[in-house]
């Protein structure tokens, strides 16, 4: 379970997260939407331990971040301005992620890779953008990590990117997963997240589109 | 021309060093960090394989100069303090770059990093044998000219122990830096 206990966030005197209180739960897909410039990334920072918030603590599995650990201990992490080493291939870069915790193995990272649609063995440097969206959800999921943050994963991806990414969370999420995903896409929301969260000047609304509550931005 | 001779590898070195708090931070180093775990560790570990890698230029440099005419005729005091003395500055002035890449730009950090080692080692002909040497630490880099007036081993002992309690606080300084940043 990953808890926000009243994380306050301001950069440059502008209040960027105010107030945040949430509890995600195992095996369960959470949407974050929200206008641009709302706090929707800075939230899944906030989760990953990249950034620190000026109040409140965040709890993983009961274990605060920043004072316990300075990550969770496993997670898998879509961000922005992510890349992968262009010079290797697909495998090639998940290979060495793997060496560093070692919770992957060969047949772990081969199976991700045919699930992505990535066989190739052309090195990264000449993947299209949509090819490098599936590497980064390949690299995000393929240590089977407990919590999975994902901002904006479906960009640049086409309608079979679309599905086979549905696809994955869904089976992440049977394996018991908590998964955020920071996102713009209606299909997202509507097809594969549990529960939808409005993220509205910094503050988080319960709110889904199943209820029928209108998102428009 | 003797001066340059001496810093020129030096700020080559430094050169060569930085942006490896950086690394870590921006892009592809995100992954390694999170999953890393501990930014302290990332960090103590990356400063270990740096004072290896000083290590082993070390030992080149130090092959290089045996083979010059006057070789190794040239030190004032015994080799092996020349050696330890060299490697524990590289090692302070390294890790002070570092420290400062926590919170200046890479660009910036080296140049800091360049101008206090040039700014030492004229304070040092200056003021040589003076305590001013603790403040200006790069200048025990030159230690083997001599220009340092250490003849005690009690003396050499003593700066050992400072320029390796001061690596331990630019990295101590490091880790506290980085834990309080926020990475973007």
């Amino acid at each position: 379970m990953v808890e926000l206990i009243d994380i306050c966030k301001t950069i440059k005197k502008r209040s960027i997260l105010d107030h945040i209180n949430y509890q995600f739960e195992n095996g369960k897909i959470y949407g974050l939407y929200g206008p641009n410039g709302s706090g929707k990334t800075m939230i899944l920072r906030v989760l990953a331990g990249l950034v620190v918030p000026d109040s409140g603590r965040v709890l993983i599995h009961g274990r605060e971040l920043h004072k316990e650990i300075s990550f969770p201990p496993s997670v898998g992490l879509i961000i922005e301005h992510m890349e992968l080493l262009p010079a290797y291939n697909a495998e090639e870069n998940l290979q060495l992620l793997a060496r560093i915790s070692k919770k992957a193995d060969e047949e772990d990272i081969r199976k991700i890779l045919k699930d992505v649609g990535l066989e190739t063995k052309i090195p990264v440097k000449k993947y299209s953008l949509g090819m490098k969206q599936r590497l980064n959800i390949a690299q995000a999921i393929f240590e089977k990590p407990e919590l999975i943050l994902l901002d904006e994963p479906g960009n640049a991806l086409d309608e079979a990117g679309i599905k086979t990414f549905h696809q994955l969370m869904n089976r992440e999420k049977e394996r018991g997963a908590c998964i955020i995903i920071a996102t713009h896409s209606k299909s997202d929301l509507v097809n594969i997240c549990d529960e939808v969260l409005l993220v509205e000047n910094g503050k988080l609304k319960q709110g889904g589109i199943q209820t029928g509550e209108r998102m428009d931005y | 021309m003797d001066l340059l001779a001496v810093c020129l590898p030096i700020v080559f070195l430094l050169l060569y060093f930085s942006g490896n708090y950086v690394c870590y931070v921006e892009g592809y180093g995100r992954l390694l960090m999170i999953r890393n775990y501990s930014k302290g560790r990332m960090i103590v570990q990356q400063c270990f394989f740096m004072s290896a890698a000083l290590l082993f230029f070390e030992v080149i440099e130090v092959l290089i100069w045996g083979i010059g005419d006057q070789g190794y005729e040239c030190f004032k005091i015994p080799l092996y303090q020349v050696f330890i003395t060299y490697y524990l500055s590289l090692c302070a002035a390294v890790f002070l770059q570092y420290l400062l890449e926590t919170f200046l730009s890479v660009q910036a950090a080296n140049l800091m990093t360049i101008v206090y080692l040039v700014t030492s080692e004229f304070v040092m002909e200056k003021a040589d044998g003076s305590l001013l040497a603790f403040v200006f630490f790069p200048a025990f880099i030159t230690v083997e000219h001599g220009r340092q007036n250490l003849n005690s081993i009690y003396e050499i002992s003593g700066i050992w122990l400072y320029l390796a309690f001061l690596s331990i606080g630019f990295i101590a300084a490091s880790v506290w830096i980085c834990r309080k940043k926020d990475i973007y």
